[in-house]
């Protein structure tokens, strides 16, 4: 049988874990077009050039501080279906240095 | 409950906030920034540093060789560009191939997303030889670049058409320009060759009283193929190409020296891309070393931090073939760097010239492409692999000190 002061202290300790389990996922980040963009591009199409998911979502999110559409960009990506001269062709058309 | 208790109660609180804000730290820690990927992080095989230098070759060189797709041979001229998707590059490359001889070429297309592995295009060659045309013999040297304000590739190159093959009268040299909104469908500029070389010959009466009254000769000088050009961000062009003195080619057909003119480096600003005006006045870069000592066959240009990079082909000689249109040819070629800070006004060459990439002695380095990305400049050199023309792959890093001699 646990002391009340235990079983207060395990009370607490739960809530705190429940506490923090939802509070993660409330306040995770909602899945954005650079998520699916990186989807795309490192864990569908496997390109080499993206070291890692990291370093595709930090470029992404950088595309979009130089006036990338990356909802537009998604688009293009998604409809290349992996072509990689296709998938070229989606960043000029819609990342950072274009006209969009 | 105890005051004791609370107090624990609290504790155990606190401590939970901060393990929540803790575990949920990493949702945030992304940033945007832009990326600087070493490119052996990408790549099967290492990157060697070279000694003495700030290069850098991939242990698994040639990265591209032959096209083995049913039409062409071995690579012959390549042109590079670079697409950053997402901030990473994907590399394309457009090269000549063709059996052999002269005409007969057709121009493929590839992409690579690790700059090693190369993927070439099932609807290559994307342009072939037009018989009868401008340049029916050759399209070589071409440079290709982003137009971010016509949103298209603009690729320069230079172009023959040798005629019977026999005279060199009936000869048409020139620069071309061809666009495309994909990378694969070419179309070539209507004022093509946008520059004649055939304007800057001299008639026989102006060669005579050159040569023997001793007037100046109203050109300048005659160009010996394009080299490179580039594009900035506004869409403004600037074009590099090699060019002899007219009094140095009527110095040499006087006899007054026994070998033909050093084809020196002039500079030439693009109106647009069918319009181009060569600045004749001075050579940026003349052949002054050994090295360089007849010119220059290939450049490329890129800037980073403010500098502006040139790598080279200098060769050292001429070769005189016999047969086709007595053309002459350059032996003895090294890679070479030069480099700018005044926006390409004036250049320095490297101190360490020639840079130790040739795989042959003499060296027989054919072409030079070159790329900034992030903190590097990526460069591909065209050499002899074995007896087979093909392509390395280096970096340069300026922002380093030259590489020291490994330690065994």
């Amino acid at each position: 049988m646990l002391k009340p002061t235990t079983r207060a202290l395990l009370r607490t300790a739960s809530v705190v874990l429940l506490l923090s389990l939802t509070g993660c996922a409330s306040n995770a980040a909602p899945v954005t077009a650079c998520d699916q963009l990186c989807d795309q591009l490192v864990d569908e199409c496997g390109y080499p050039a993206f070291p890692d998911r990291i370093s595709c979502l930090e470029g992404c999110l950088y595309n979009e501080t130089e006036g990338a559409d990356t909802d537009a960009h998604l688009s293009c990506v998604d409809e290349a279906s992996c072509d990689t001269f296709i998938i070229v062709e989606c960043e000029n058309q819609h990342g950072a240095n274009s006209n969009d | 409950m105890t005051d004791h208790l609370k107090l624990t109660s609290s504790a155990v609180l606190i401590a939970g906030l901060c393990l929540f804000s803790l575990s949920c730290d990493s949702d945030y820690r992304l940033t945007a920034a832009r990326p600087d990927v070493d490119p052996a992080d990408v790549t099967q095989c290492p990157f060697i540093p070279i000694e003495g230098t700030r290069l850098s070759q991939y242990e698994c060189n040639p990265v591209f060789t032959n096209t083995d797709e049913g039409w062409g041979g071995d690579v012959g001229s390549v042109g590079f560009h670079v697409t950053e998707v997402v901030g990473h590059p994907f590399y394309q490359m457009w090269y000549t191939s063709s059996p052999g001889g002269y005409g007969n070429y057709g121009m493929g297309y590839a992409v690579s997303a690790d700059g090693t592995e190369w993927e070439t295009d099932p609807t290559n060659p994307q342009f072939v030889s037009e018989p009868g045309a401008w340049d029916q013999d050759s399209v070589a040297g071409q440079v290709v670049v982003w137009d971010p304000i016509e949103s298209q590739y603009v690729m320069t190159y230079q172009g023959f058409n040798l005629g019977n093959q026999q005279d060199p009268a009936d000869d048409v040299w020139g620069l071309g320009v061809a666009t495309s909104a994909d990378g694969r469908s070419w179309e070539k500029h209507q004022a093509n060759p946008v520059i004649d070389f055939g304007d800057y010959e001299l008639g026989d009466d102006e060669l005579f009283n050159v040569m023997f009254l001793g007037s100046e000769p109203s050109i300048k000088i005659k160009p010996c193929w394009p080299l490179t050009m580039t594009i900035n961000e506004r869409g403004a062009f600037r074009g590099y190409l090699a060019a002899s003195r007219w009094t140095d080619i009527i110095d040499q057909s006087s006899g007054l020296t026994d070998t033909p003119a050093s084809c020196d480096i002039y500079s030439m600003a693009g109106i647009d891309a069918g319009t181009w005006v060569i600045d004749d006045e001075q050579p940026l870069l003349t052949g002054n070393e050994i090295y360089d000592a007849k010119g220059v066959t290939s450049a490329a240009v890129v800037e980073l931090e403010g500098v502006q990079y040139m790598f080279y082909i200098g060769f050292e000689e001429w070769f005189q073939s016999t047969g086709t249109s007595g053309l002459i040819s350059a032996q003895r070629m090294t890679l070479n760097l030069a480099t700018s800070e005044d926006d390409g006004v004036t250049w320095v060459k490297d101190a360490n010239n020639p840079l130790p990439v040739n795989l042959t002695e003499p060296g027989e380095i054919s072409n030079v492409g070159a790329q900034v990305i992030g903190s590097r400049i990526h460069l591909w050199v065209g050499d002899n692999y074995e007896g087979t023309s093909a392509i390395g792959y280096f970096y340069y890093e300026p922002a380093i000190a030259p590489h020291e001699a490994a330690f065994n």
